[in-house]
């Protein structure tokens, strides 16, 4: 708690919590922290009204407003990506998508890390683009969530549907990305000796980098560059990475953040895009894990700052914690138990997803998600307690 | 100057030309229901395709009528949204559906993105009298729907219906009176929660024809009438467009009492049930195909208590001292068969009473005094019936 209102007044708020990553190799050396960072924008009252202008204009992805009463009597505002799931209408929100590999040179080694080549370290030896755009991010899957048959459609909108399950069931409410993305041809970045370096992994090597450098790097040019290829505010740009981790604060000892989301105004319209690691050097293991993590929270917290009663103690989040981040409380190897999925996919390769937490288990009350549970893979079964000490009902 | 008045002359004609015939304003009403549209034709929009079907930003659209209608939308990617699929659980159209009947096909102006592609105009493909149709927003809450119709690029009339807090459908329509002259009508919301050009339109209700206001007045042959009395109540139904044909209900408050077929304009009905007391007439057109329903003012029909007539006979008169003498008092009344009590009286003294059955009460006595006494029989009527005194009997004691 201490740690959130330092971060609020500087304007800043890092979900550093880290949870801890098994033991993958003694090639690893130490054992590593993996992060799931959430870097946030806290809005002013008037970019928030400038931001839901913009999206009734049409200029950003689609968003819908809420407005709930919680457990604990105050009234939450916050956005989400998509249409209402309280609307009289349903229908499918299918969000332009680009996925644009980056290619990381680094400078120290020369190593290149280019997620559209195949990678002798992936399952199939496939690139790891080919990887993501055949998961269950990408690729329709049928989804049992809490024993209810949620469709065959991607992870994130199955997760939504069950998460809003009351309001959507037996109709036709998604909330996906084209089956079918946008790629664009890989962004060449060489990262300087200055700003990252390569280590060494379980299979071959895996790179690190100063996450302020590439965040900048990102908004001030890469975003700018790519739209003339169509990447801006109306649609969501993920950057994907083959095992090319961050780190914060250009101190290379506090590795690893795997990916995250974020946003940013783009020529002055509320812009989101999400950057996720693919890793294929053993190091970390994560497969789509993470970018469940990072893509879900995208979802149902697009600039980050949709207020929630103080929740902690859950998941990567060992202290309090005051926004609706769907993958925090549930993070693999955290405070708490969570339980993953593990979904074969007709290419061959078993994909983990991360279990997430419903909109019920931040505000309270009877769950609107599937099966009456509060996450989408069993595990929270009554809602969030306030924080400090949190956990959860 | 003759050039000058054949250039005025010829002025006239030319703008008469142009002009035509003069105009008669047309005469737009609101229509707040289906049944009051009194449609000729509808327009289904799952004859465009099943659910969610997409759809481009203009299109046409037959009607069951047979009649190819065009739609625009602001843009395309607005959807076809069943109410329910199956059952109302399984329903695609959530939260309230009031207006909105299981299984229909709205036409949903939801637009792939952030907007809606509302307005919808409906371009007919030959002039109607009138249309309408229930309009939901999508987003919960209140709003008002709009109607704009128009001949051409003349807006004719525009109509609003403001929902309830909730936010169920509501119907909105109109119908011109006066001729078949809507050429285009615009569905749209002038307010609402948010995303106004984001709701969804049900079955359109067409009226091909024009149907002609009415008036209906109505009469009473007798008023006040006597219990039990025929009454017979004329409706006159009349138009400026003719002769209006039809039925005609005549109720007494929210009782309906009968129906009669207008001739000439002209309905009758006749009762004599009506019961004492006051009555709330009113008669209703119920409309024809080319004749608007009208309902009359009501006329309050006062209905009193029936007459009735006591008659006295005596057993034995003159009769002895101390033999039995029995008076029989029978009361009639056109109005049926009255009851109740009959009082026996020799002079201003009460003999005694009687209890009307068949219409007759009898009271015996043989104490009457030697000499002449002066019987009456009174009815003291009864709820239905009015109180009556018999003529005098002058019974003789010897």
């Amino acid at each position: 708690m201490k740690r959130v209102c330092a971060t609020l007044l500087a304007g800043f708020l890092l979900i550093v919590t880290t949870y801890a990553l098994a033991d993958r190799s003694a090639d690893v050396g130490a054992k590593r922290h993996v992060l799931i960072y959430t870097p946030h924008r806290i809005m002013t009252p008037e970019e928030r009204a400038r931001a839901a202008a913009q999206t009734a204009a049409g200029q950003t992805i689609p968003l819908w407003s809420y407005s709930i009463k919680a457990y604990d009597g105050n009234t939450y505002s916050g956005s989400m990506v998509g249409r209402a799931p309280f609307a009289h209408g349903h229908r499918t929100t299918t969000i332009p998508t680009y996925v644009i590999p980056v290619t990381l040179t680094f400078a120290d080694t020369g190593t290149v890390f280019d997620p559209t080549q195949p990678d002798h370290c992936a399952a199939n030896s496939d690139s790891v683009l080919n990887l993501i755009l055949q998961s269950p991010l990408i690729h329709n899957t049928a989804f049992t969530i809490n024993g209810v048959d949620v469709g065959t459609t991607q992870y994130l909108d199955a997760f939504q549907r069950s998460n809003f399950w009351t309001y959507v069931a037996g109709t036709p409410y998604h909330a996906v990305f084209s089956t079918s993305p946008t790629v664009l041809p890989a962004v060449q970045v060489t990262v300087p000796t200055t700003e990252g370096s390569t280590q060494s992994g379980v299979c071959g090597v895996f790179g690190q980098m100063n996450f302020d450098w590439w965040d900048n790097l990102v908004q001030t040019q890469i975003i700018p560059s790519l739209a003339s290829s169509g990447v801006g505010p109306a649609n969501f740009p993920q950057f994907l990475f083959d095992s090319v981790v961050m780190y914060l604060n250009g101190d290379p000892t506090q590795c690893c953040v795997l990916g995250y989301h974020n946003s940013m105004q783009n020529n002055g319209v509320f812009q989101t895009y999400s950057v996720n690691n693919y890793d294929t050097s053993g190091a970390f293991g994560e497969d789509t894990s993470v970018m469940s993590h990072e893509l879900g929270e995208w979802l149902d917290d697009p600039n980050g700052v949709n207020p929630v009663p103080v929740w902690g103690d859950m998941g990567q989040q060992s202290g309090c914690q005051n926004n609706l981040e769907v993958g925090d409380p549930m993070s693999p190897g955290g405070v708490s138990a969570t339980n993953s999925y593990s979904i074969l996919m007709p290419n061959g390769v078993t994909y983990s997803l991360q279990e997430l937490a419903y909109f019920s288990w931040f505000y309270g009350g009877s769950s609107f998600g599937a099966g009456g549970f509060y996450s989408d893979n069993g595990t929270l079964k009554g809602f969030a307690k306030p924080c400090p000490p949190g956990g959860t009902n | 100057m003759f050039i000058v008045r054949s250039l005025l002359r010829l002025v006239a004609i030319l703008v008469a030309l142009v002009a035509g015939p003069a105009a008669v304003a047309d005469t737009l009403v609101a229509i707040a229901s289906p049944a009051a549209q009194r449609a000729t034709d509808m327009i289904h929009w799952n004859t465009l395709g099943p659910d969610q079907t997409v759809l481009p930003a203009t299109f046409s659209v037959t009607s069951t009528g047979g009649v190819k209608d065009s739609v625009a939308l602001t843009g395309p990617n607005s959807v076809l949204s069943l109410v329910c699929a199956t059952t109302p659980a399984n329903c695609s159209w959530t939260g309230s559906t009031v207006g909105f009947a299981v299984h229909d096909t709205l036409l949903w102006t939801s637009d792939a993105g952030n907007l809606g592609n509302g307005p919808v105009t409906l371009t007919f493909a030959k002039p109607v009298a009138g249309t309408g149709a229930f309009i939901q927003a999508d987003l919960p809450g209140q709003f008002t729907a709009r109607l704009d119709l128009y001949n051409n690029a003349t807006l004719l009339g525009t109509f609003s219906v403001a929902s309830d807090a909730k936010g169920d459908a509501v119907y909105i329509g109109a119908m011109d009176t006066t001729a078949a002259s809507i050429t285009s009508a615009k569905f749209s919301l002038t307010a609402c929660a948010a995303l106004c050009t984001d709701f969804a339109v049900d079955t359109v209700y067409v009226t091909s024809a024009s149907v002609a206001s009415t008036t209906t007045t109505l009469t009473s042959s007798a008023n006040p009438a006597h219990f039990g009395g025929s009454v017979t109540f004329t409706a006159t139904v009349t138009s400026t467009a003719g002769t209006p044909t039809g039925t005609v209900t005549f109720k007494d408050g929210a009782t309906t009492l009968g129906t009669g077929t207008l001739s000439a304009g002209k309905a009758t009905f006749a009762t004599s049930k009506l019961a004492v007391g006051s009555h709330s007439i009113t008669a209703s057109y119920a409309g024809a195909v080319d004749f608007a329903a009208s309902t009359s003012a009501v006329l309050t029909e006062t209905i009193s208590t029936a007459t009735t007539s006591t008659t006295l006979t005596s057993s034995a008169n003159p009769a002895h001292f101390g033999s039995s003498v029995t008076f029989t008092a029978t009361v009639t009344s056109t109005a049926g068969t009255p009851t109740g009590t009959v009082t026996f009286k020799d002079g201003a003294t009460t003999l005694g009473t009687g209890t009307l059955s068949a219409g007759k009460a009898t009271f015996a006595t043989s104490k009457l005094a030697v000499g002449s006494h002066s019987i009456t029989a009174s009815y003291a009527g009864a709820v239905d019936f009015a109180a009556s005194t018999s003529a005098t009997l002058v019974e003789v004691i010897q």
